[in-house]
């Protein structure tokens, strides 16, 4: 209580980042479901309602359920600070739910009278989670370079819900638009993208790969740079869109931000190369997808800047939401869950009984197999966005389909483990 | 000056690398080699523990009165981890690498969070609250065989 900071046992209880992990994967099945149903048809325009409630699905529905549970379960060990009113996170995680399916539902049955739900819903779940975590997190005396990038990324989710918010009331009828409608979407995508989910990967980043793999620490300097270059990039970025800058004006802004991003994938590349341990395992190939994911995603939206073509829109939303977001952290799910199973329910029995090892909780086969689905549904759903063929996108909404379905079975199977009482 | 914090990280490091070796040994599957570098690293890690409870541990919690704190959470970690050092030195007795990788697997997690945490908090109020005392603290660790 008088100090925070100093106890060094402060996990949240274990059904608080459970409970945002396994809902990710079930908005998975949601948003590979709207592709099959929908086809090519949700790869025509990223102004169609369909591919707005797709983007969000995927966007809140898995990235930001996990990043979410994320959040509640590291802070206290990246950062140090204790999580505040940690029993609304369910709270958040319920109203969550029901703005994602009302945010959704409305845009896919175009139902006016769910997107007041959904605003509701979402500006409450939003508005304690930062709180929390900003409270947490602002608490926090140490300026690591992880607690720089949270608050980044908490910062920027702020800006872009409320900029959402104030979208969807726009566009429904709800309020008349304050500014014009593609601004208000590009400074959205911006906040979201970048600094929402950019900053929180690449913080979340610097610890956790030698973490894992025992690779050499990232360099410090090079984080805080890396940040710097991010945050200018992110204001100017902003700017520039504020002001309906044109092409070169917006690709000068986004340089620093881009070269960082590239810096900062170069380097954890280098590190996983070069790390300690040799064992290659699900993990390091989620992380090495993502990371190729992510440049190349960057190369598409700066090309789109000079060359607009909408396909290179969904090539850039495609790489990075599901080549990068969601497949970094499918990977950390895999690394964190198991541990946080062993941590809760076993670490204490350690000696006494028989206790599992974190491969019995967690078997490779079944984490490989998932892998090779999602890889699988990247190789397919991107040339069948870029080209517009039909029956590629759906396929490649299968093989989607089952790597969500995939992670869902993987999680419930980690969850079930309990120890055995015959004491 | 060393601070605790660079002296502490840098044995971390030593026992992971320890660790990284036994383990590269065993997936290529020379199994007396690998059994050798994992019994280095249970040396490793037991010394480091030692340094911990029988030094650092002892003088933090004397100069801040603080004995039902961090070191206690840390104390409780290294129970556990001693419990899997145990099951990997069964493993080695009866040959059963598959348990050995796996039971390392799981310490090392285990040894990951706990070092973040030592390395992020409980260092750091070592070499802020008891700064004077650091290289002799230092020094004693360094005379533990
Ligand atoms: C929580 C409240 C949110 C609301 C109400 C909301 C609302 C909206 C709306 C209305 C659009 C369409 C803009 C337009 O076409 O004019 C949009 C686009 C988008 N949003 Fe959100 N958003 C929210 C949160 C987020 C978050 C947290 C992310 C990412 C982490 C995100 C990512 C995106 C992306 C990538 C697009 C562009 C996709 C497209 O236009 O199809 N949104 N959002």
């Amino acid at each position: 209580m008088r100090s925070s900071g100093l106890s060094l046992d402060q996990a949240p209880p274990e059904d608080i980042p459970f409970r945002f992990f396994l809902t990710a994967p079930v908005f998975g099945l949601l948003a590979g479901s709207l592709i099959l149903y929908r086809g090519v048809l949700v790869f025509s325009s990223s102004w169609h309602f369909e591919t707005i409630a797709l983007t969000h699905l995927i966007t809140l529905g898995w990235v930001m359920m996990i990043m979410m549970g994320a959040f509640y379960q590291l802070v206290p060990v990246l950062a140090g600070g204790q999580v505040p009113w940690i029993a609304l996170s369910r709270v958040v995680h319920f109203f969550m739910i029901i703005g994602i399916l009302a945010l959704a539902g409305g845009l896919l049955l175009i139902s006016p009278l769910l997107f007041p739900v959904a605003i509701a819903a979402l500006l409450l779940a939003f508005t304690v989670f930062l709180t929390q975590l900003l409270t947490a997190l602002f608490r926090v005396k140490a300026n690591r370079p992880v607690v720089v990038a949270m608050r980044i990324s908490l910062i920027s989710l702020a800006l872009a819900v409320s900029l959402g918010v104030l979208e969807i009331g726009a566009i429904t009828g709800l309020w008349p638009p304050l500014i014009e409608r593609s601004i208000v979407k590009n400074l959205h995508v911006t906040l979201a993208l970048s600094g929402g989910i950019g900053g929180l990967i690449i913080g979340v980043g610097f610890h956790i790969i030698p973490m894992f793999y025992l690779s050499s620490p990232f360099p410090e300097k090079r984080a805080i740079w890396i940040l710097r270059a991010g945050m200018f990039s992110l204001a100017a970025v902003s700017v520039m869109l504020l002001n309906s800058a044109g092409s070169v004006l917006l690709f000068t802004a986004m340089l620093p931000g881009v070269t960082a991003s590239i810096i900062f994938t170069l380097t954890v590349w280098q590190m996983l190369l070069k790390r300690k341990r040799k064992v290659v395992d699900a993990t390091l190939r989620f992380w090495q997808i993502g990371l190729l994911a992510f440049p190349l995603s960057l190369l598409c939206l700066s090309v789109h800047l000079f060359w607009p073509d909408e396909r290179l829109t969904f090539a850039f939303g495609l790489l990075f939401l599901m080549g990068f977001a969601a497949t970094i952290t499918n990977g950390m799910l895999y690394k964190i869950v198991p541990f946080l199973i062993w941590f809760h329910r076993f670490s204490t029995l350690v000696g006494k009984v028989k206790v599992p090892l974190l491969k019995e909780i967690l078997p490779a086969k079944r984490t490989s197999g998932q892998l090779l689905q999602a890889a699988l549904a990247m190789l397919t759903l991107l040339p069948g966005a870029l080209l517009q063929i039909d029956w590629l996108v759906r396929a490649g909404a299968i093989f989607w389909l089952t790597s969500s379905g995939w992670l869902v079975l993987n999680l419930i199977f980690a969850f079930r483990q309990k120890p055995v009482t015959n004491d | 000056m060393q601070t605790i914090n660079e002296y502490m990280a840098a044995d971390h490091a030593r026992c992971d690398q320890l660790y990284a070796d036994a383990e590269a040994e065993l997936l290529s599957g020379s199994f007396e080699k690998g059994r050798e570098k994992m019994l280095a690293f249970e040396a490793g890690m037991r010394r480091h523990f030692e340094m911990e409870e029988a030094i650092l541990f002892p003088a933090f919690e004397e100069a801040t009165g603080m004995t039902q704190g961090p070191t206690m959470v840390m104390r409780a970690e290294h129970v556990q981890m001693n419990g899997i050092l145990a099951q990997i030195q069964e493993s080695l007795e009866i040959d059963d690498p598959d348990t050995t990788l796996g039971a390392g697997e799981t310490l090392l997690m285990l040894i990951q969070q706990h070092n973040m945490k030592e390395e992020g908090m409980l260092y750091p109020m070592v070499d802020q609250q008891l700064t004077a005392q650091v290289p002799d603290l230092i020094q004693k660790m360094d005379a533990i065989e």
